[in-house]
């Protein structure tokens, strides 16, 4: 199954989770989904994503200028955003597990293992 | 360092040529999209140890535009199709005559062209009749079918006033069964247009050669003096003229030099044809004739 269209449905939720867990600047929270397994994920698809989610409310953003090099932009969720996430992991929990269900895998005990099959599978 | 500079010019040429591709979209927009994309590209470039992995450009402007939920790039970056291209002209197009009416001398102009487009009509007729009458029965008349009395030849006639009137109709959106029938009149007035020097090149030069020829019939009698036809029998022959007693004689000979028949010549009354006042003691009839013997170079007493 191409992962990649999977992806796109859930990379709303991933972007949230990453940033709630810390706030970071573009290829840095790249790097963090692709840490979890979404080794395909894209740095332009996160930017975007980042970019559609902070316009939506979801995140808020600040600057922080670089000694060496150009100035980075890091991304922080806020309450809207949050609100959001707990919305996404309750629909993709009901959703997964309908899914799950339907092809007759293992029921998931938790949500973490099922995103990984599904997204990160090959 | 050059490599570091250079990484960074490539990481800077990447960014900008991103942006180009995101040039369609209002600048705020663009600066929300790409702000610390430098950063980015330079942290990931460290990591690629290069900027050879980033890919194309545009396609990664088009991953960021579509996560983002932009609309897709404008019509503009893209290749027009038919009926965009075909706004655009006509937009062009009306753009410049609204221009060109903007001042009195053009707005004269544009009146006039206007009010001549019946003389354009009749003259695509024209150029297609005679394009046909080329391609189709080989024959080049001059501006009008007429044969060589001046009376008008019936089916090139016919067929001349078929398609002045179907070009006349065409320009007034008449007849017009479908669309294929605009496409074959945009095709028929560009040939056209190709078409004119040409067509009226050969229409005067086939005018000039008719006229030259009708007025020589004319004023000359020569080409209506019977000419002398070689005799089957004796081909080939030499033909000479001579001049006897103020008469102008003519002299057949034989491919081997020797006389076949000889005579006056006369004009189309039958007369001898005389080139000299007659004189007194001759008999105006038969005027006897001696010929030379051989084939004269230039015939003389």
């Amino acid at each position: 199954m191409d992962s990649t269209q999977l992806l796109k449905g859930v990379l709303d939720m991933a972007v949230l989770a990453v940033v709630h867990d810390e706030d970071g600047y573009g290829y840095d929270i790249v790097r963090r989904l692709r840490d979890s397994g979404l080794e395909g994920v894209g740095d332009a698809s996160v930017y975007g994503t980042l970019r559609r989610l902070y316009a939506a409310g979801a995140l808020s953003t600040y600057v922080v200028p670089s000694e060496d090099g150009p100035h980075r932009k890091y991304y922080g969720i806020n309450a809207e955003g949050r609100a959001l996430l707990t919305r996404q992991k309750a629909t993709w929990s009901q959703f997964s597990a309908t899914v799950s269900e339907l092809v007759g895998t293992a029921t998931a005990p938790t949500l973490a293992p099922i995103q990984t099959r599904a997204i990160g599978a090959k | 360092m050059i490599t570091a500079d250079s990484t960074r010019e490539a990481v800077h040429s990447f960014a900008q040529s991103v942006r180009d591709a995101l040039a369609d979209l209002p600048a705020d927009e663009i600066d929300e999209l790409t702000d610390g994309l430098e950063a980015d590209l330079a942290e990931r470039a460290d990591e690629l140890g290069g900027t050879d992995g980033f890919g194309d450009p545009v396609a990664y402007a088009d991953e960021l535009r579509a996560s983002a939920g932009l609309p897709d790039r404008a019509a503009a970056g893209r290749r027009a199709t038919p009926p965009e291209l075909r706004a655009l002209v006509v937009a062009r197009g009306r753009a410049a005559a609204s221009a060109v009416r903007g001042n009195p001398f053009g707005a004269w102009l544009i009146d006039l062209l206007v009010s001549l487009r019946p003389v354009w009509w009749v003259l695509r007729g024209w150029v297609v009749w005679q394009l046909c009458g080329a391609l189709f029965f080989h024959q080049l008349y001059a501006f009008l079918p007429l044969n060589a009395g001046l009376a008008p030849d019936p089916v090139p006639a016919a067929l001349l006033l078929a398609l002045v009137l179907f070009s006349v109709q065409w320009g007034r959106g008449r007849w017009m069964p479908g669309r294929w029938a605009r496409g074959l009149l945009i095709a028929l007035s560009a040939v056209s247009i190709l078409a004119i020097p040409f067509v009226l090149a050969w229409a005067i030069n086939a005018s000039w050669s008719a006229g030259y020829a009708q007025s020589s019939t004319d004023v000359s009698m020569a080409e209506k003096i019977p000419m002398p036809t070689p005799t089957p029998t004796a081909a080939p022959t030499h033909v000479a003229y001579g001049i006897e007693g103020g008469y102008v004689h003519e002299y057949t000979y034989a491919a081997d030099g020797t006389l076949v028949s000889t005579g006056p010549v006369r004009d189309e009354y039958g007369n001898p044809l005389r080139v000299a006042p007659e004189p007194a003691a001759t008999p105006a009839a038969t005027p006897a004739a001696t010929p030379p013997a051989t084939p004269p170079a230039t015939p003389s007493k």
